[in-house]
């Protein structure tokens, strides 16, 4: 008898090799898309199950695990839909079922060793993912794999140090140099401060469809997996160095997404510095958890995978339509393609937390957890948005121009009717929940009651 | 019929070899620009890092590791092959993947042989002060001296080059000096295959990568 819990690891390895036969085939993406949301579902209602073991360690399908793997599925499953009309890579489908696979590996795993390898081996199949059968450069993928792999030794290193520790509690002397390595291991696969350039160079040389996978699916992995340390790790005691680490790459991130973005010139570079000022964000609500706990946290990895979405699809739906994503390039564009316009601007207030979208509640719940911390960082991330809404502000004013518009050859044949829909239905979403965010902070904060994080800086 | 260590020790083959092996492969590796030399020296360094591992560990594992790096080079090879060597192969091997082949602008384009004779001997004089003041837990000292030299070497080909079949190599020397260090201290069997699946899987990644970047340059020739 299979574990229910491991069937999120069967479903989408099992299905890749199916979908990646039909990959030609509009069957090919809804099949891939079905056992996501199939998974994504399983993920939310499976009840809370004993530790299971598997080639002798332990793994475990905890509350913040189910949260955040139905997050991954569920927005892969829209990004499968949205991305067989777009024309991604024979990879893309096959391979981010693989990844969605490896996540529940690592999520799952209560040993380090495993999860990191978990990770890492997703990391080198998101390379395909990521280069999306593209000529051109392969600075994105070949920078991200390599930043994922120099993080391995660390885990590794740590993981051996805790297993040391457990056999024999003499060895506790070497829990600080476990602590360290696991910060080191950490930071390079957040890939914020000071590695940020992962980030913007996978959005700035990928497919934005294939990029947002990556971009939604490895910091997320990475912030549970820090959550299960920080949550279970009855040796970890350094709360308040962890916290100001976290606190200092969140407001660097911030800082640099917000102040970059409004110099970018093209679509998907935009995307880049969004998601890092986005994941700044996290990194602060992480950090600085006021009397409501990691709400804000919590409620953030959903907006985020709901704004990096519409970003991912109205970025490359214009890509697909114009061929190009320079501003220069899209003048008048938007008069062609309203909803994708609208989907394109809805992403970007949602990643800034502008009030009447998705990101606005948790974002300022945030706001009002710095504040007790110091009134300064308030506005500098409130400074930071700006810039972010205001780079989008201006790609919406180029691509409504009607006194410049660039003559376009049509690239529309694709029939772009699939990724418009599923835009609008996300942008819908994201207004809803920013007019009625009490569905998201519901569930946040049952999670905070089934799995506390601590609090790290102590206020 | 002798076993595999008997074998090793038949043929004289001891730790001190593997050391020195590591050491020149590593050295190789930095200076040589030239990816078919770089790919040899990848070779010659899964065998002396086998060969190390042989004295310390079952052999049979030893070999697992001098196995994967002997499937590893050929993937190299391959791929550099099928992504059009012969365009590769016509260009001056300082500089093989210079703006005219890829279309991309070296970063680096003052990483002379100089430059990487220097580097190299400033890593092997950090490598000397990192065993003496941080010797690695359960490893003896000139085994330490391959893994820090190893991991060193890597990282710093890895920063001189942005090309996936050169800085390849670069990734795959530094993870080699690392597992070196690791496969004394794990002994978990499930760990030491994931171990090699991330090798293999690894220069897959690299290999694909390549593969692209030499369609771009048969894509530039035409």
């Amino acid at each position: 008898m299979i574990d229910p819990p491991l069937w999120l690891i069967i479903l989408p390895l099992g299905a890749a090799i199916p979908v990646y036969l039909l990959r030609r085939w509009r069957f090919g993406s809804h099949l891939a898309a079905f056992v996501s949301i199939f998974a994504g579902i399983l993920a939310a209602i499976l009840p809370p199950t004993n530790p299971m073991h598997l080639v002798g360690r332990t793994f475990l399908l905890d509350p913040l695990t189910q949260y955040t793997l139905a997050i991954h599925f569920i927005a892969s499953a829209w990004l499968y839909v949205a991305g067989q009309p777009l024309r991604l890579g024979r990879h893309f489908l096959p391979l981010g079922l693989c990844i969605s696979g490896l996540f529940a590996v690592a999520a799952m795993s209560r040993h380090l060793a495993i999860s990191s390898l978990a990770m890492t081996l997703a990391a080198i199949a998101a390379v395909p993912v990521i280069q999306d059968e593209r000529p051109g450069s392969v600075r994105g993928s070949w920078r991200f794999l390599v930043i994922m792999c120099l993080a391995l030794p660390f885990f590794l290193l740590a993981a051996w140090h805790i297993d040391l520790y457990r056999e024999d509690a003499g060895h506790a002397v070497y829990l600080p140099q476990a602590a360290v390595l696991l910060a080191l291991g950490f930071g390079l696969w957040v890939a914020a401060f000071p590695v940020y350039s992962v980030l913007t160079t996978i959005s700035a040389f990928s497919s934005p469809v294939s990029g947002v996978l990556v971009l939604i699916g490895f910091p997320m992995m990475a912030l549970t997996l820090l959550g299960h340390v920080l949550a279970e790790a009855t040796w970890f005691s350094w709360w308040e160095q962890t916290g100001r680490m976290l606190l200092l790459a969140g407001l660097a991130s911030v800082t640099l997404g917000g102040l970059l973005v409004s110099i970018q010139r093209t679509l998907r570079a935009m995307l880049g510095y969004a998601a890092l000022f986005d994941l700044g964000c996290l990194l602060i609500a992480l950090a600085v958890q006021g009397t409501q706990g990691a709400v804000a946290l919590y409620a953030g990895l959903a907006t985020r995978a709901i704004g990096l979405m519409l970003l991912g699809i109205a970025t490359d739906t214009l890509l697909k339509e114009v061929g190009e994503d320079t501003l220069a390039g899209l003048h008048g564009i938007g008069r062609r393609q309203p909803l994708t316009t609208v989907a394109l601007t809805i992403g970007s207030f949602t990643l800034t937390g502008t009030p009447l979208a998705a990101g606005f509640a948790g974002r300022w719940l945030m706001l009002r957890d710095l504040v007790q911390l110091d009134e300064r960082w308030v506005w500098l991330v409130v400074l930071a948005s700006l810039g972010v809404v205001t780079a989008y502000l201006r790609a919406l004013y180029t691509l409504l121009r009607v006194d410049k518009i660039t003559p376009h050859a049509s690239h529309a044949a694709l029939g772009l009717w699939l990724p418009i829909s599923v835009s609008l239905i996300l942008s819908l979403a994201a207004i809803a929940l920013g007019v009625f965010p009490n569905p998201i902070l519901r569930v946040a904060s049952m999670l905070i009651t089934l799995y506390p994080l601590p609090r790290l800086i102590v206020q | 019929m002798p076993e595999a260590k008997e074998l090793l020790q038949m043929l004289g083959i001891v730790r001190e070899v593997g050391v020195i092996g590591s050491l020149i492969t590593g050295a190789l590796i930095l200076l040589v620009r030239d990816w078919r030399a770089m790919l040899l020296a990848l070779l010659g360094q899964y065998v002396a890092v086998g060969f190390i591992l042989a004295q310390l560990i079952p052999p049979e594992i030893a070999l697992i590791k001098v196995l994967v790096g002997a499937l590893i080079c050929p993937m190299l090879y391959l791929a550099a092959r099928q992504s059009g060597w012969s365009v590769l192969a016509k260009v001056d091997p300082a500089q093989p993947f210079s703006k005219e082949v890829t279309g991309m602008r070296d970063p680096l384009p003052w990483t002379g042989l100089a430059f990487r004779a220097l580097a190299l001997c400033l890593v092997f004089v950090l490598a000397t002060v990192l065993i003496r003041d941080y010797p690695l837990p359960g490893v003896p000292p000139d085994v330490g001296l391959s893994c820090y030299w190893l991991m060193l070497v890597g990282v710093v080909v890895l920063m001189l080059s942005g090309q996936p079949l050169l800085a390849g190599p670069g990734l795959l020397t530094a993870l080699t000096g690392f597992e070196l260090l690791y496969t004394l201290l794990e002994s978990s069997l499930v760990i030491m295959f994931l171990l090699a699946g991330v090798n293999l899987l690894l220069t897959a990644a690299i290999s694909y990568l390549a593969a692209v970047q030499g369609l771009n340059a048969l894509r530039e020739e035409s």
